[in-house]
């Protein structure tokens, strides 16, 4: 029997080598996941669907290529929690949406793929925000996320199912999506690593849109090492993907973690001490010490266009998934009302979305509708305006910077009715992630603290197109230097 | 009060591709419903479009066949409306940037519909004028399912296999043009796109589909009238008796002062009681398509990988093959019109020409014998290859067979696809040119005539036409006529 | 330009959603609160750059080939409702 804790808790590095060693089968692994997820879940609410048979499955034919020597792939036996809102053949795939609650994908998205061509297990699929809508996992329709940190708080979002299930020590490895922040305020929320890629470093395909435009898929993990060698198999080009890329980035992430940070320069915008939580600032002012103290050059700069970037993300995000969701309309697949004998086939349709569909939804829908109409065109010209103009204050920091250093939430996890209702006040709690996606740059979230009260404080380095290398070599040191990772490993109150 | 008939037409082109605009599915018509979809094709979650090259290709090429500006850039927008016919909730289209703008098509008019505008063609066709369409647009989009609505059930079925398919739209500017010349214009443009195998343009299989619009204004007002337009249009003849009607309609209400009745509305056409009707809107309610398509990138022609599709040479087009046809055939206008008409049958006359045939003849052959027999019969394809025709037509002219036999031949090549000189061999039609054999006929034939020889030395030149007949009847139609002839005139000139 | 609940209303039916008075009256609130943001900044002209893309000059195209998706069941199993091959959803009122 493997000790208690473990590998419950280990990163993807630390199984890689037990397997090596043989200290126990992938079946062994697999198994006392399961019996984690099954037993601790619960009050946490991490995952949605658990995927015990062909988990298992998978994991038996694994033991089976080991026994005969095989290479089992650069993720052999890592079980992976998978955000609801990725496709998974044959798994249901809900996005935490009635409207989807029963959806079985007739495909894998292409990063479902490649994890498992790369020995990966799917362990379970992850609660979220309906429809990735959302920044405190508070809008699933079927239950709330707790904080592993603290049940009080919220997990955030909206991959906070896939945050929840790293900081319980369930899997080494999640995948989230990030249209305005949701993999990294959550990572940040939980106290692990989250990694937004470049935009078009991942393939979209399988992931459920929200505003393709923004969408990004990326991998969740405890190490930054982990998130490294999971970005290394998810990054490259998917001809079913039009806007996916050839990545020409270096592609051995893991092994180049070691090559230092000195010589760098990171800037640090001052607007992120502003209206910032005040512990939060605090330990981006440690973080920039422990980097000048690293040899890097670490100056503070201007970037006033980052605070018109949630109301630009609310418009282009909300169009996008206005009709992006227009093929929801529960005739064909999907919610269908009760009120099933109505034969009025426009007011079926109204009803399925109605009910299908919850607030959070059904109020970004009207959004998008709102300034996609022809009289309303300018908001949405004009949030593209600012769309330019934070890509081009980007490319001028990035003459100046090879990094940019921000915290990720400028709030500590809150409680679930705090923050809650108005649209706007939760755009604005994603004012340092937003840019990211707007600008496509790549963008990640690593533990840079603790509040007083014990709560994870996450930092966000952000980097050029194509940068994800000097993104987690920078993660790395900091990471490393903090020691941050010892803590983020395990949490309390499981021994029932 | 003299009207001006304005007409606007937006058509719709599937392109000749093998597989969908947005995904890997096959394009086949008539496959089982539902078996070419796939998860992008169906809308289903997470599905994400990918743009076939073969159908920017064919774009270009019609925008180029049709005079247009091509938009190096351009972009693909979402146009949305709820309709289970529609998988994703919105149609992948070009709204803002279109790939092609600007073009225009020239078409012959008879003079009598000749305006200010058009220019006469002199004394090449001294009854012919030219009149320039122009295009505003034609550009990329994704074809819909189709629904079925059975009687009495309550259900409509829906069949994605057409979901998907890609189209040009091709939208022209409104001109003040008669109905008939709206239909040559159609007639020309389905030309090129056959022409430049763009399109396959089966209308009944709905390759292509047009609708219309219509407004009236007085003559010299500068302002357009209320524009109808008007849908279910399944034939070019249909679409002309449509125009016709709905000018009428709307000319009536001007002239009985009641132009508010004009309203701008969408009508269907009743083919059955030969009216348009007004249509109950498919869904007015748009979001609109102001966001560009975010999972396709901009269409951007300075790619390395795409600069070759618009240095592509171009086909021979309709109207140049005419001239060509003319000039270098002998052909008369209305020879080479017909011929060139379709891509089809022009390529067939060539074949028939380069395999042997004397060019005047194979058009008198085709427009004659074999259209007639192509139009009686179901097939697609010419069934007589063209090297067959060629050798009938020299056998012929070479006074293998007559004339009337070779009529005969066709029409059982036409049938069985047999080789002409087997079926000669098979029916004895060869021609009897043995000056012996066609004495004896004639001998025989005068023993039994001895009255109309008799007139014929009296004066009578009708007898000689009477013998004539008699012979060639004897000889079962093969007996050459001229040498016949020879021989009766050299025996009654001795009797 | 000020959104009221009138204008959500006509919104809500554009976007097939049912909206009781009182939300109606609560987006349009919120939406006001939002757009007004925005109202400082000039409007881009149409034909934007497209921000979207990282890689200029990149097209990827799909080369014009038939791969047929071959797991037709999958493909079904969450129809609701099938017959003769067909997708069947309720009657639609035919365009006349």
């Amino acid at each position: 029997m493997i000790d208690k804790g473990k590998p419950r808790g280990m990163t993807i590095a630390e199984l890689q080598k037990g397997y090596q060693d043989k200290c126990f089968s992938v079946k062994e692994v697999i198994q006392s996941c399961l019996q984690h997820i099954n037993n601790l879940d619960n009050p946490i609410g991490a995952f949605i669907t658990v995927c015990n048979e062909t988990a298992l499955e998978a994991a038996e034919k694994l033991d089976e290529g080991l026994g005969r020597g095989e290479d089992i792939g650069p993720l052999g036996g890592i079980p992976v929690a998978v955000k609801d809102n990725i496709c998974t053949r044959n798994i249901r795939t809900t996005c935490a949406s009635r409207m989807l609650e029963h959806f079985v994908p007739p495909y894998d998205a292409t990063v479902i793929k490649l994890l498992k061509n790369a020995g990966a297990i799917v362990i379970g699929k992850t609660n979220m925000d309906e429809f990735a809508m959302g920044a405190a996992s508070c809008t699933s329709a079927f239950k709330k996320i707790r904080n592993p940190w603290d049940f009080s708080k919220v997990p955030g979002g909206s991959s906070g199912g896939s945050a929840a299930a790293l900081a319980a020590g369930f899997v080494p490895l999640a995948l989230g999506s990030d249209t305005g922040g949701s993999i990294r305020q959550s990572a940040s929320f939980c106290g692990v690593v989250g990694l937004k890629p470049t935009y078009g470093a991942v393939s979209r395909f399988g992931l459920v849109a929200f505003a393709s435009s923004l969408d990004q898929i990326g991998p969740m993990t405890r190490t930054v090492e982990d998130c490294a060698l999971a970005f290394s198999i998810l990054k490259g080009r998917d001809p079913l993907d039009a806007t996916s890329v050839e990545y020409d980035g270096v592609f051995d992430y893991a092994n180049a973690l070691d090559s230092g940070v000195k010589g760098l320069k990171i800037g640090i915008p001052g607007q992120c001490l502003e209206q910032v939580d005040e512990e939060i600032a605090e330990s981006l002012l440690k973080a920039g010490r422990v980097y000048q103290e690293s040899g890097v050059q670490v100056e503070w700069f201007s970037l006033p266009e980052m605070d018109l970037c949630p109301a630009a993300y609310l418009v282009i995000s909300s169009a996008e998934a206005a009709t992006g969701l227009a093929k929801y309309d529960g005739i064909r697949y999907g919610y269908c009302t009760e009120a099933a004998n109505n034969p009025d086939l426009d007011g079926m349709i109204r009803r399925n979305r109605s009910e299908g569909f919850g607030e959070e939804v059904r109020r970004r829908i009207m959004l998008g509708t709102y300034v996609q109409r022809e009289e309303c065109s300018s908001y949405y010209q004009r949030a593209v305006s600012i769309r330019n103009k934070i890509k081009n204050a980007i490319e001028q920091a990035f003459k100046r910077f090879d990094l940019i250093l921000t915290p990720t939430s400028p709030v500590l996890p809150f409680e679930p009715g705090d923050n809650k209702g108005y649209l706007y006040n939760e755009a604005r709690l994603g004012r340092f992630t937003v840019m990211a996606n707007l600008t496509g740059i790549p963008a990640l979230s690593l533990p840079g603290g603790f509040s007083r009260a014990g709560l994870p404080i996450g930092l966000q380095l952000a980097g050029d197109y194509f940068s994800e290398d000097r993104l987690l070599r920078a993660a790395y040191c900091l990471e490393q230097r903090l020691g941050l990772f010892m803590q983020t490993a395990c949490v309390e109150g499981d021994e029932a | 009060m003299i009207f001006e008939t304005i007409i606007g037409l937006e058509i719709h082109v599937e392109l000749k591709t093998s597989s969908k605009m947005f995904c890997a599915c096959s394009t086949q018509f008539g496959a089982r419903p539902n078996t070419n979809t796939c998860p992008v094709c169906m809308g289903m979650p997470g599905g994400l479009p990918t743009l076939n090259q073969e159908a920017v290709r064919l774009a270009l090429r019609a925008g180029r066949a049709l005079n247009c500006e091509i938009n190096r850039v351009s972009r693909f927008n979402r146009k949305n409306y709820f309709y289970p016919d529609l998988p994703k909730g919105y149609q992948i289209t070009q709204s803002e940037l279109p790939l092609c703008e600007n073009g225009y098509l020239d078409i012959e008019l008879d003079e009598s519909e000749k305006t200010e505008t058009e220019t006469t063609l002199g004394k090449d066709a001294p009854s012919r004028c030219i009149k320039r369409i122009r295009i505003a647009r034609i550009h990329l989009e994704e074809d819909a399912g189709k629904l079925i609505h059975p009687e009495n059930q309550p259900v409509t079925l829906v069949d994605y296999n057409r979901a998907g398919i890609p189209l040009i739209e091709i939208v022209t500017c409104p001109e003040a043009i008669s109905p008939k010349a709206a239909v040559e214009f159609l007639k020309e443009l389905k030309s090129i796109m056959e022409y430049t195998e763009v399109s396959d343009c089966r209308m009944e299989q709905g390759s292509l589909r047009c609708d219309v619009n219509v407004s009236i204004r007085k003559k010299g007002d500068e302002k357009l009238g209320t524009k109808v337009e008007i849908k279910n249009l399944n034939s070019f003849k249909e679409i002309q008796k449509a125009l016709e009607w709905e000018q009428l309609r709307q000319q009536k209400l001007l002239r009985t002062s009641l132009p508010e009745q004009i309203i701008p509305e969408t009508r269907r056409w009743d083919d059955i009681r030969g009216i348009t009707v007004p249509m109950r809107a498919k869904d007015g309610a748009r979001l609109g398509c102001i966001a560009p398509e975010p999972d396709l990138p901009l269409l951007d022609l300075n790619d390395s990988s795409m600069l070759h599709f618009l240095e592509e040479s171009l086909p021979e087009l309709g109207a140049q093959k005419r001239n060509r046809f003319v000039s270098r055939y002998g052909l008369s206008r209305y020879e080479a019109d017909i011929l060139t008409k379709s891509k089809q049958l022009a390529d067939y006359y060539e074949d028939v020409v380069n395999n042997g045939a004397h060019p005047k003849e194979a058009a008198n052959w085709i427009l004659v014998e074999l259209l007639r027999l192509w139009r009686m019969s179901e097939h697609r394809e010419i069934p007589v290859a063209g090297q067959s025709l060629a050798e009938l037509i020299m056998l012929v002219d070479e006074g293998e067979i007559s004339r009337n036999a070779g009529k005969t031949v066709l029409s059982e090549m036409y049938e069985t696809g047999k080789d002409p000189r087997d079926i000669i061999n098979q029916k004895g039609l060869a021609q009897i040119n043995s000056e012996n054999e066609i004495k004896k006929i004639v001998e025989a034939v005068l023993d039994q005539n001895k009255n109309a020889a008799a007139d014929y030395k009296k004066g009578s030149t009708k007898a000689a036409g009477y013998l004539m007949g008699q012979i060639m009847k004897a000889g079962e139609g093969r007996v050459n006529p001229n040498i016949a002839r020879e021989i009766l005139e050299d025996r009654l000139n001795k009797l | 330009m000020d959104i009221d609940q009138k204008t959500m209303k006509h919104i809500a039916d554009l976007a097939k959603l049912m909206l009781t008075n009182q939300e109606a009256s609560q987006l349009a609130e919120e939406f006001n609160h939002i757009l007004s943001e925005l109202k400082g900044i000039q409007a881009e002209q149409a034909n934007q750059p497209d921000t979207s893309r990282i890689q200029p000059n990149m097209q990827y195209l799909r080369k014009d080939e038939i791969k047929p998706f071959t797991d037709r069941k999958a493909l079904f199993q969450n129809t609701r409702l099938e017959q003769d091959g067909h997708i069947a959803v309720p009657r639609i009122p035919e365009l006349e």
